[in-house]
């Protein structure tokens, strides 16, 4: 049931630009998303595409000291109280919801576990840090967690150090972290991009069960279209810092509508289809300092006509409000 | 064109007294003009191995075989011969080329240890640059000016200068994007049937290497747990570990 009560989290037009010693880069133009409760929302694109910063934006993560927020809003709604603006919200504010209310996991999990600090001691730090527990209670909460995220041998995990451990543990415990201030949202930078196929299959299976048994909503970052067929509830395609198209996963993947979304699911190999060559986009994602005028895709684009270099597409949805498409030629492409 | 007889590899791990068997009694056939891929997750060995078909790491037991000669490693002779016929693409294509030195210098030092004299170094150099889609012009460039695809293809035509029977590809498009993957795969194939060439094709992705391949090895532990016609193990696989392979790997249907 897709009900605004869901709505946990909205990014309405949100336009970033970064300034570098190279001049000014507009990394995400006039973005929007929703993020529901119990759901697994797919934000899919390349490298490049501008997807993680629109994630670090969430979290005002961004370099505050050469990212400029040009528009937009960032408006987080949680189950009690009012809601937050994130973009022009304090620092007090900020630090209540950073990690604890909107919590995060990466790629590389090693890498943002503290080396020196025991599991028991990166997830009690957590929570005595947002809560107000003792340390008792915490150590309590951060056995049922590691339970949580179906580790086994709970006071071995708790007493090992990040290197002892292997990748999927790894993730399982940011995992644990994550979940530990009991968060209404999850931002997931390619959780499994790191790991091995059989390990990415449990992880995304844990993703999901999160989602759905303690409500959360999730916002997977992920360039691979497999991942978010297999995980995914509603995805959203970007681009060069734009969004292509926006829809439920049964939706877009039965009927993706814009060519860039059906080149990008043309380019996965399938093996029923071996022996015939892959669809291909020509060229490379646009140089940040030299963009494309009119659509962004245009120039790569298969179906383009000489007007799409000339006016922006707007984005529209389709019939019904769940899928939307920023395209030209959205009614003379449309497929059902 | 190359075969592996019963290669055992073992790695001791410094000062712990532990030891890894990247190698266990591994037999591989790799029929010419075929594409075999070699899968398997991280650590089962699947690189291990694609080094000692270059000749850059030597089995502890066991025969290489190529075109029916058995190589032996301390026969610089043979090892000279292993590596005219034999030629490698690693994964990461931004740590293959030297940052100090243009495209163009780093493409022709193969030719030059071969003796070629400059007109033909260049001629062919562009010949073959023409072929993978790179303008000549752009090879005064240094590697940084290169996106990660362009870098690839000239990997690839670095390989390809060498005029191997052979190319050993190392996750050619792990760290390139979707669409990027799409050409590169696309001109892999184009380029075998143009040069007859004979692939292994090493990756972690059972799709791709299941859309590209005649033969299929699975790798795991250091063992080839199953090895067979592309279509067999696709369709029919046999070992419980290739049907796990098969049940984690995500695809769109």
């Amino acid at each position: 049931m897709n009900t605004n009560n869901d709505i946990v989290l909205k990014i309405e037009n949100l336009s970033l630009k970064f300034h570098t010693p190279g001049g000014i880069i507009p990394a995400v133009e006039d973005f929007s998303l929703s993020l529901r409760r119990g759901k697994i929302h797919a934000l899919v694109g390349e490298s490049g595409s501008g997807k993680s910063v629109t994630v670090k934006s969430v979290l005002r993560l961004n370099p505050e000291t050469n990212t400029e927020y040009t528009s937009g809003r960032i408006e987080y709604i949680p189950s009690e109280g009012e809601p937050i603006e994130i973009l022009s919200a304090n620092e007090s504010t900020l630090r209540s919801v950073r990690g604890s209310k909107i919590s995060m996991i990466f790629q590389e999990p090693g890498r943002y576990l503290n080396p020196v600090m025991r599991v028991r001691q990166l997830l009690t730090e957590t929570m005595m840090t947002h809560l107000k527990v003792t340390k008792q209670e915490a150590l309590e909460k951060a056995k049922d967690l590691i339970r949580l995220v179906e580790l086994n041998d709970v006071d071995r995990v708790l007493a090992s150090y990040p290197h002892e451990l292997s990748g999927g543990m790894k993730q399982r415990v940011m995992i644990a972290i994550a979940l530990s201030c009991s968060p209404d949202i999850i931002l997931a930078d390619e959780p499994t991009t790191a790991l091995d196929v059989t390990v990415q299959a449990k992880i995304l299976a844990l993703l999901k069960k999160i989602a759905r048994e303690l409500n959360i909503a999730v916002l997977l970052i992920t360039h691979d279209l497999a991942v978010v067929y297999e995980s995914a509830d509603e995805v959203s395609v970007m681009y060069a810092g734009k969004l292509m198209e926006s829809s439920t996963s049964g939706s877009l993947f039965k009927a993706p509508q814009h060519p860039y979304t059906r080149v990008l699911l043309g380019a996965v190999p399938d093996i029923s289809r071996r022996g015939q060559p892959l669809l291909s986009i020509k060229g490379n994602i646009p140089d940040s300092a030299d963009r494309p005028t009119g659509c962004i895709f245009s120039p790569r684009c298969p179906e383009a006509r000489d007007f799409c270099s000339l006016s922006v597409p707007a984005f529209e949805s389709l019939g019904n409000n769940a899928h939307g498409v920023a395209c030209l030629r959205t009614r003379e492409l449309f497929r059902a | 064109m190359l075969e592996l007889k019963d290669i055992s590899k073992t790695f001791k791990k410094k000062g712990t007294g532990l030891s890894v068997q990247a190698a266990k009694h591994v037999s591989l056939n790799i029929p010419e003009q075929s594409i075999v891929g070699l899968v398997g997750e991280s650590g089962c060995g699947k690189s291990t191995l694609s080094r000692m078909v270059v000749g850059l790491e030597k089995a502890d037991s066991g025969t290489i075989a190529l075109k029916g000669k058995n190589i032996d490693y301390r026969n610089p002779r043979d090892l000279s011969h292993l590596r005219k016929s034999v030629q490698i693409v690693f994964q990461d294509p931004n740590t293959t080329f030297n940052p100090r030195r243009t495209l163009l210098a780093s493409l022709e030092e193969g030719l030059v240890n071969k003796g070629m004299g400059k007109t033909d170094r260049l001629k062919k150099v562009r010949d073959l640059t023409d072929i993978i889609g790179i303008s000549y012009a752009n090879l005064e460039k240094y590697p940084h000016q290169f996106s990660g695809g362009q870098k690839q293809r000239l990997s690839i035509a670095r390989a390809l200068l060498m005029e191997p029977e052979l190319l050993v590809l190392d996750e050619p498009v792990s760290s390139l994007d979707v669409s990027v993957q799409a050409q590169i795969i696309n001109l892999l194939m184009d380029l075998r049937k143009e040069f007859g060439l004979t692939y292994l094709f090493i990756s972690h992705d059972l799709h791709l290497v299941g859309y590209v391949s005649t033969l299929i090895a699975v790798m795991k532990s250091g063992e080839i747990v199953e090895q067979g016609d592309a279509e067999q193990i696709l369709f029919e696989p046999k070992h419980s570990y290739t049907k796990q392979l098969f049940a984690s790997s995500p695809i769109i249907h």
